[in-house]
């Protein structure tokens, strides 16, 4: 192919979905000349499944993205069509926002904040080819022959890379939402010696709203009012419902019936699907003894009349999907706009990179999103970010910024990423995190705002107002762990409600507060006046509280590992050299090739015993002292 | 860093081991189980000072030795260390460690004191090859044949007890992970009964220590009682009665002998033997103030009364002293001498048999009494029984997390914090079999419940 020289950038970002969009804005924020390739400016921050931002594990990325000076907060509150404050009763830390998104909206609001940023140009036009020299990348090419040089690439895919699109016996190369398929950059990584895997995805049908019997389901209304993830971004009101509905006996017939129809039983799908978004012909089969799958109805944005299916995702022959919506209560004459499809496409091997998100074998190339193995809109603009990040502190020549799991749920999901692999698309859980009660929403400021406004990502406006509110929340903690309320009717009757004796005589605010049952609202109530503090920090206020004891003991579980995390392995080590190691430990290693002692003891197979052989070794040939 | 302890020699071997305790809080832990004879406590002396004195439990002092405490960073791991060197032999060095476990010590890992010391800088070539022994150490571990068959049991009970506590934790996460999943969510009602039950299997473990222990490292056994009721006789009979003596060690400081004996299942250490033997020429006075005196850390105590004689006050005496000391319950009354006739009635808070020490008439009642009091509480498994220290410490540590996650659903906090507790067992019990504790969350949410959207 005839090449020109299009461009000279520092970074160039292939793919614009949501893992690209925020790796091109961070690198662009931080001063470099970057580029945002996509197959179609119509896809720039598409929704290719569910039209929401935000869930359990996810709504903590979400609120971590933002205190890292990151955009998909603040494009989610804009669009918001519904906000819920999930597993309220559950406690603080588990406590995830999600919410219902307009999916058009959004992705004008984000193709917008693309143009207009600095250093950025947002290109149409598929990469076919990444070039290297001596293992470090000098840049891309497109389809038509336009050479871009760059000193850093980031592949942000998705199921666009080699994607092929499966419905019954139907299957064809395509992209999400039959978009164009990426098929020639495969074979250019591959020969940059980059190991790819097939895994694969699915979504659910979309239909007429029209169509539907709403008089027949049960509404669910959003909270009121609603949360939002960001403190100063522009809002929408939402105040849109969302409907649910439940498979029955027939419904589960007809798949039991049509299974052999379905390209999941019968081999045609390679891809390793995931386990937390299984198909509906999966559940039922995997699950036989379930009655019922429960079903969401959401709107797809305010100004269209397409509604999702949440949990009916399938990959089974159109007539056969229609066959099963329609045995649904409410769905009966259900008009299809778009048929599920199940997707398969191409991504790497995570334990391929470092934790920085780039590859250990090409200097300068980095991974995010799907294509690392990941799943959810949320997941891949965390790693967009971290990337983008990285690939511009590494061109400036800065240390790198790498977050650790005890801090944050970003650092968990790039370490669990990059030190275990996946052999599925993975998606955040907050049971993945050790330190939960330490990483939560509320508090995704006080743990990484100072990162994102040291890398100047976090803009100066919401660094002060974060510091106006730590100094709020600090105040208000002091003051209630310094008053004592007097002894007075009210307090006997709140100790009485809530099952105590009444009090000797005055009891300190904040031991007041550890009561169970007592909340701060009851502490404003006794001292007759409103709350000094908004909702968010109030409840801040009450978590850091109420919670101190177990916050503690968390904390010290954290400092019991970091010196095993600060203690630092060679990158030139030669593992299969080290005498008295385990063969297996040593292939483990060797190919893993772990930054840390901490990181190292992570790896699934290495025993106590081989992690001491290897502080043995490094203290003999040269390792830190 | 927490503090570890271990036993630093070869197992079994040598007239000396050594205890090396490695951590924030290795001398406050020394002190908890080691009193210097000299009055001035360990931690007043100077570094690397070796210091005499007596090493003790909750149960009373069992053994002297010397202790030598290295301050931070001037030890082997680079953090404070103090080495306790004991008498040898399997059966004192094993308690001075379960010894050091109860006053805040947790097991070492193998190959964690050198991994601290490389941690701190402190690791020299010539230690290097250290490591591969201790490594060796936890793979070929001996243990008798009988142990490891009971141990066996033990880990199927304990992995029991994981694999309930990951159903429970997963079914918690899961409603977590999936708030919106059509999925009957357990009631705290449900968890708290659930914890309830697994907190009294945990116990019955816990306490299953006690006989454990009994018959793996023995009990601490005195035999009281006023002159001439027969008490060396008794000595006797246990001594002719036992069928593998373990070592008797002469003691090099005092004069102070230990034997242990097996009485059924049990393991008895009879110390001051040589004090029971040259009992008799005594007069009353020194012998009853004597048996007082090894009262103390008795976790089995014989009282002989001389069956032929009617209670006398010195007998009195001694019984109002074992319930001085709280030993009640620990004691079995021996009505010594039936062969002289029919014997006297005795009045005693504590179970009695008749015996005869001269024809061992008796002996199997003797038996029986002794088992049941250390037979366990439930009604558990034969061999489902913890029998070393480092099983009683997961299974210690497991029982106070779930007791501190009922408490916490009982105090009102959510299931957030009970899902962090509860993590906290299943990771006490996992480190006897090193599984990862959180990826066998996920995989359970994802194989027991039907999620996702």
């Amino acid at each position: 192919m005839l090449k020109y020289k299009a461009g000279d950038l520092d970074v160039a970002v292939i793919g614009a979905g949501h893992a690209g969009i925020e790796a091109a804005l961070a690198a662009s924020r931080m001063g470099l000349r970057s580029a945002l390739f996509t197959l179609s400016l119509d896809l720039v921050g598409n929704m290719p499944c569910n039209p929401s931002i935000g869930g359990t594990g996810k709504g903590h990325l979400v609120y971590e993205i933002t205190a890292l000076g990151g955009e998909m907060g603040y494009a989610a509150d804009k669009v918001m069509l519904q906000s819920r404050m999930l597993n309220l009763s559950k406690g603080p830390a588990v406590h995830s926002l999600r919410m219902q998104s307009d999916r058009r909206a959004y992705q004008g609001y984000m193709k917008k904040v693309l143009e207009e940023t600095e250093n950025l140009s947002l290109i149409q036009g598929e990469v076919v080819e990444v070039c290297a020299e001596n293992g470090a990348v000098t840049g891309v090419v497109t389809a038509f022959g336009g050479f871009f040089a760059a000193k850093a690439v980031i592949i942000a895919t998705g199921t666009s890379l080699g994607g092929m699109i499966i419905v019954g016996e139907h299957a064809y190369d395509s992209g999400p939402d039959n978009t164009k398929a990426a098929n020639a950059l495969t074979e250019s990584l591959a020969s940059l010696g980059i190991p790819l895997r097939r895994f694969k995805t699915g979504t659910p049908a979309r239909i007429h709203k029209d169509s539907i019997d709403f008089s027949v389901l049960e509404e669910q209304k959003g909270d009121v009012p609603p949360t939002y993830f960001t403190v100063d971004g522009e809002k929408s009101e939402g105040g849109v419902n969302c409907h649910i509905t439940y498979t029955n006996g027939e419904t589960h017939r007809i798949i039991r019936e049509n299974l052999h129809r379905s390209p999941l039983y019968g081999g045609e799908i390679k891809g390793v699907g995931p386990r937390y978004c299984p198909s509906i012909e999966d559940k039922v089969m995997r699950f036989a003894d379930k009655e019922r799958h429960q079903i969401f109805i959401e709107p797809m944005g305010a100004d269209t009349k397409e509604m999702y299916l949440q949990g009916l995702s399938s990959s089974l022959p159109e007539e056969v999907q229609k066959d099963l919506v329609h045995s649904i209560k409410g769905l009966e004459n259900a008009v299809f706009m778009r048929t599920a499809y199940a997707i398969e496409y191409d991504c790497t091997d995570p334990t391929e990179l470092l934790p920085t998100l780039e590859f250990k074998r090409v200097s300068g190339l980095y991974g995010a999103g799907q294509f690392n193995g990941s799943s959810g809109y949320e997941e891949a603009a965390a790693q967009g970010l971290m990337a983008g990040i990285n690939a511009a502190l590494k061109i400036k020549g800065q240390p790198s910024l790498v977050l650790s799991r005890s801090e944050s749920y970003i650092g968990t999901l790039i370490d669990d990423l990059v030190t275990k692999g996946t052999n599925e698309p993975y998606r955040m859980m907050t049971s993945r995190s050790e330190y939960r009660l330490l990483l939560r929403q509320d508090n995704a400021e006080d743990r990484l705002i100072e990162k994102g406004y040291r890398i100047g990502l976090v803009k100066q406006a919401q660094y002060d107002r974060y510091l106006a509110d730590k100094a709020a929340v600090e105040e208000e903690i002091v003051r209630l762990k310094g008053e004592t309320q007097s002894k007075c009717p009210a307090l006997d009757e709140l100790m009485i409600k809530n099952g105590y004796s009444p009090t000797e005589g005055g009891i300190r605010k904040a031991d007041l507060l550890l009561r169970s049952g007592v909340g701060i609202d009851d502490i404003y109530a006794l001292e007759g006046r409103e709350s000094p503090l908004d909702t968010r920090l109030k409840r801040r206020v009450e978590t850091e509280i109420k919670y101190a004891g177990y916050i503690d003991k968390q904390r010290r579980e954290v400092e019991r590992f970091a010196s095993m995390e600060s203690k630092k392995l060679p990158e030139d080590i030669d593992y299969s050299a080290i005498k008295g190691i385990r063969l297996e430990a040593a292939q483990k290693l060797q190919k893993f090739r772990p930054q840390s002692i901490g990181q190292a003891s992570r790896i699934s197979g290495i025993s106590p015993a081989d992690i001491s052989v290897l502080l043995v070794y490094l203290s003999r040939y040269g390792g830190e002292r | 860093m927490r503090t570890i302890s271990a036993i630093s020699t070869p197992h079994g071997v040598g007239a000396v081991s050594m205890i090396r305790l490695s951590g924030d809080d290795a001398i406050e832990i020394a002190e908890r189980v080691f009193r210097p004879v000299g009055g001035k406590p360990l931690s007043h002396h100077s570094a690397r000072q070796s210091v005499y004195g007596v090493f003790h439990d909750g149960d009373g002092d069992f053994d002297d030795g010397l202790a030598t405490v290295f301050v931070a960073p001037n030890s082997y791991t680079g953090e404070n260390v103090v080495e306790l060197m004991c008498h040898g032999g399997v059966l004192g060095t094993r308690r001075l460690l379960a010894a050091t476990f109860r006053a805040g010590a947790t097991p070492a890992a193998a190959g964690e004191y050198t991994k601290r010391a490389f941690i701190n800088g402190k690791l020299s070539l010539s230690q290097a090859e250290a490591v591969g022994a201790l490594i060796e150490a936890k793979t070929d571990a001996c243990l008798g044949v009988g142990i490891r068959q009971l141990g066996g049991a033990l880990t199927k009970k304990i992995n029991l007890c994981f694999e309930k506590l990951l159903r429970l934790t997963s079914s918690v996460y899961a409603y977590i992970d999936y708030p919106e999943e059509d999925m009957t969510d357990m009631s705290a009602d449900e968890l708290k009964a659930e914890l309830g039950t697994l907190k009294a299997t945990l116990a019955a473990l816990k306490d299953s220590y006690r006989y454990g222990k009994a018959i793996s490292e023995g009990v601490s056994c005195a035999i009281v009682g006023c002159p001439n009721v027969g008490k060396s006789s008794v000595l006797n009979m246990l001594i002719g009665e036992e069928r593998a003596i373990v070592t008797p060690i002469a003691g090099t400081t005092r004069d102070v002998v230990t034997e242990t004996v097996r009485l059924g299942d049990i393991l008895l250490r009879l110390s001051d033997t040589a004090g029971i033997r040259e009992g008799g020429g005594e007069i009353e006075r020194i012998g009853i103030e004597r048996s007082i005196k090894s009262l103390e850390g008795a976790e089995l105590v014989l009282a002989v009364f001389d069956g032929s004689k009617k209670q006398s006050d010195a007998d009195g005496e001694v019984i109002r002293h074992i319930e001085e000391k709280g030993k009640t319950a620990l004691t079995v009354g021996l009505i010594n001498k039936s062969d002289k006739g029919r014997g006297f009635t005795y009045d005693t808070p504590f179970p009695q048999i008749t015996l005869s020490a001269k024809t061992g008439e008796g002996m199997e009642e003797l038996k029986k009494a002794v088992g049941a009091l250390y037979a366990s509480t439930e009604d558990l498994g034969m061999g489902e029984t913890v029998i070393n220290a480092r099983q009683y410490s997961a299974v210690c540590r497991a029982l106070s997390a779930v007791e501190n996650a009922l408490f916490a659903l009982e105090s009102g906090f959510t299931q957030d914090v009970a899902g962090f507790d509860m993590e906290e067992a299943m990771g006490a019990l996992a480190e006897l079999d090193g599984r990862s504790v959180s990826e066998e969350i996920v995989n359970d949410i994802f194989s027991r419940f039907c999620v996702g959207k």
